[in-house]
């Protein structure tokens, strides 16, 4: 039975918008000062490399898969650009220098495609053995955090509008872009068809290959689309700069209602998961309080949301039986 | 059920050809580092360096059994490497440098490493939530918990009686190497030859089978999460004992290297396959590796780019041969 209201069928959206609007009101409560312009700006800041991410994750996930290199792409983007150009060239080696790493990304998920596809290799150790890889790359590129970015880079991407970054905007856009592929054009369904059951998805004409492919490569490009943010946020490289956010990324999926076993989720979900994930510091350090008491909420919420949704999926399942 | 089982019992006649399959892959990959590090630093293949890697290789097998117990179910444990840090840092605290209080800090952790397996074991098994995600959560919501107990920067140390275990020798042969034996010879005849050790396999095979033998596969399921946990908190006493203080990031490496040999020991991913043989084979396997890297002057990263072709190349080859 099709379900017709929209917040039925997108119920793990709703769950993830309530968590936000719940973290939200503690904020408030334990500092005002959260609510702020000036604070609301870095917020943004703080979500949009995440934000980006994710979007790149979520399109492995729907096709039942899953990208634990994206954290390592963004670390090797990292070190790419802070050795490219170097001290007394123009800033416009800047260009070509962002066009290398969205390639470097693209070229990283484009071989985990090929892995899990043709090589037939679970997701989780072909990406994991690409994660070792850049990362490796990342170190010997550029070994200690340091290197040259053009201070430019920064007034690209940072200069605030109001209170926005411009970088924010570029998220916003590109979660638009991804919520129409995913539900208005033929790949973006494919997508969704073959994370749902590759098998049907064969029999119906569509190409899992070239599907699976697209995905990984979309996850890479948004991961070096990440990086490239993360470096004029930091006006600086680092070899280690996107370690954490191979997991952070997929606990934002999961957050976002995205169902690891593919064919499931929408992109509106994971706006809120982002933010949810960054106001956690955000709000330790207004609170005062110690910043790991973070990876107790963070953990706790992930726990947590899960639960919620192990007990819908149960009870769905035992209505279906009787 | 079994085929691989069936098969043997099929052919009972010895033969080269059976018993050549019968060699976890990743042997001939151990003979293969040896080589190359006989090669690159010919001074180190002596009795003394090459028994020192059974006791580099020590937490990396312990842990790395667990987490091939979990895979046999059909599960993975993520949060392995997050109890080994949390294990170092509560060993460290508790036992607070004093001898007498080792016997209280180990049972403190061996507790706490059955009260995450059972948490896992029960969320994954019972209320059949994912495995990925629960065990990520529980990663970081027991880091979290780690960095609060500590406030933040590792306190205490260990004192030598408990040291003697990741340092000390006997009869000549590294002291941690009788630990891990130990703990392998005993979890090997339980997973080969008890009734309950054979549900391993088979529950990771066919579930439904197992639920209709009239077996608790749910049971089975949440022994295995609970074992993995317990011996990663026993591979968190053994770097502990080496160590001999804490660090908030020691156990980060063990959360992806006891997949990486787990699989590469020959585990899959649905469960039901892999060995423990070949756990601990691909375990001194790695550190092997790592010290013909470190022999051979290497870049800093080359370590990560091998042990990234080596997991990938190494599941290539387990399937061309399951083939």
């Amino acid at each position: 039975v099709r379900n017709n209201l929209w917040f039925k069928r997108n119920d793990a959206v709703v769950v993830v918008y309530l968590a936000l609007i719940v973290v939200a009101i503690a904020g408030v409560i334990l500092n005002p000062v959260f609510i702020g312009p000036k604070n609301l700006g870095n917020l943004l800041e703080q979500s949009t490399a995440l934000g980006i991410v994710s979007i790149g994750q979520a399109m492995a996930i729907l096709v039942a898969g899953i990208d634990l290199s994206v954290g390592a792409t963004m670390s090797i983007t990292s070190a790419v650009l802070a050795t490219f150009v170097s001290k007394g060239q123009p800033d416009i080696m800047l260009l070509p220098a962002i066009l290398v790493v969205l390639l470097i990304g693209m070229v990283i998920g484009f071989i985990n495609g090929l892995g899990i596809t043709k090589l037939k290799l679970p997701p989780f150790v072909m990406t994991l053995g690409t994660m070792s890889i850049a990362n490796g790359f990342a170190l010997n590129i550029l070994p200690q955090p340091g290197g040259y970015v053009p201070k430019v880079i920064s007034a690209i991407f940072n200069t605030r509008i109001t209170i926005i970054p411009i970088a924010t905007f570029l998220w916003i856009l590109l979660l638009v872009v991804a919520f129409i592929f995913l539900k208005r054009t033929r790949t973006g369904r494919n997508i969704y068809a073959v994370g749902g059951n590759e098998k049907t998805a064969i029999l119906t004409g569509i190409s899992a290959i070239k599907t699976n492919l697209i995905a990984y490569t979309l996850s890479g490009f948004m991961a070096a689309l990440a990086g490239v943010y993360l470096v004029s946020r930091m006006y600086t490289g680092s070899p280690t700069a996107g370690t954490y956010f191979g997991l952070d990324s997929i606990t934002v999926c999961v957050l976002g209602g995205f169902n690891l076993f593919g064919g499931r989720g929408n992109v509106v979900g994971l706006v809120a998961a982002t933010f949810v994930l960054a106001a956690l510091s955000n709000i330790l350090n207004l609170a005062g309080l110690p910043p790991f008491y973070q990876y107790v909420l963070k953990g706790a919420i992930l726990l947590i949301t899960v639960f919620i949704f192990a007990l819908r999926n149960n009870r769905k399942s035992t209505v279906m039986e009787s | 059920m079994m085929p691989k089982d069936t098969e043997a019992i099929k052919n009972n006649n010895f033969s080269f050809k059976s018993a050549f399959s019968k060699i976890p892959t990743i042997f001939f990959g151990v003979i293969a580092v040896l080589i190359l590090l006989g090669i690159v630093s010919p001074n180190s293949v002596k009795p003394e360096h090459l028994l020192d890697f059974t006791r580099q290789a020590a937490p990396l097998i312990i842990v790395g059994i667990g987490q091939t117990i979990v895979m046999l179910v059909g599960g993975l444990d993520l949060s392995v490497g997050a109890v080994i840090t949390m294990i170092n840092i509560v060993a460290n605290q508790v036992i607070d440098g004093k001898p007498e209080n080792v016997g209280i800090g180990i049972f403190v952790c061996l507790v706490l490493g059955v009260v995450v397996g059972l948490f896992n074991g029960v969320m994954c098994a019972k209320l059949k939530m994912p495995t990925f995600v629960v065990t990520l959560g529980s990663a970081i919501f027991i880091k979290g918990v780690t960095l609060v107990y500590c406030g933040g920067a590792p306190l205490g140390s260990i004192p030598e009686n408990m040291r003697f275990w990741g340092n000390g020798f006997i009869a000549g042969i590294p002291a941690a190497a009788y630990v891990w034996a130990a703990l392998f010879v005993v979890i090997f005849i339980v997973i080969k030859f008890t009734t309950i050790g054979r549900y391993v396999f088979s529950t990771g095979v066919n579930e439904k089978a197992v639920i209709l033998a009239g077996y608790n596969a749910t049971k089975i399921k949440v022994l295995a999460y609970v074992s993995a946990a317990v011996l990663a908190a026993i591979s968190g006493l053994m770097v502990s004992a080496y160590m001999g203080t804490g660090s908030l990031v020691i156990g980060d490496d063990y959360q992806m290297n006891s997949i990486a040999v787990a699989v590469l020991g020959g585990a899959a991913f649905d469960g039901g396959r892999g060995s423990l043989t070949g756990t601990m084979l691909a375990a001194l396997f790695l550190m092997i590796m790592f010290s013909a890297i470190a022999a051979m002057n290497m870049k800093s990263g080359d370590q990560l780019i091998i042990k990234g072709i080596i997991v990938i190349l190494g599941l290539v080859l387990n399937n061309i041969k399951s083939k």
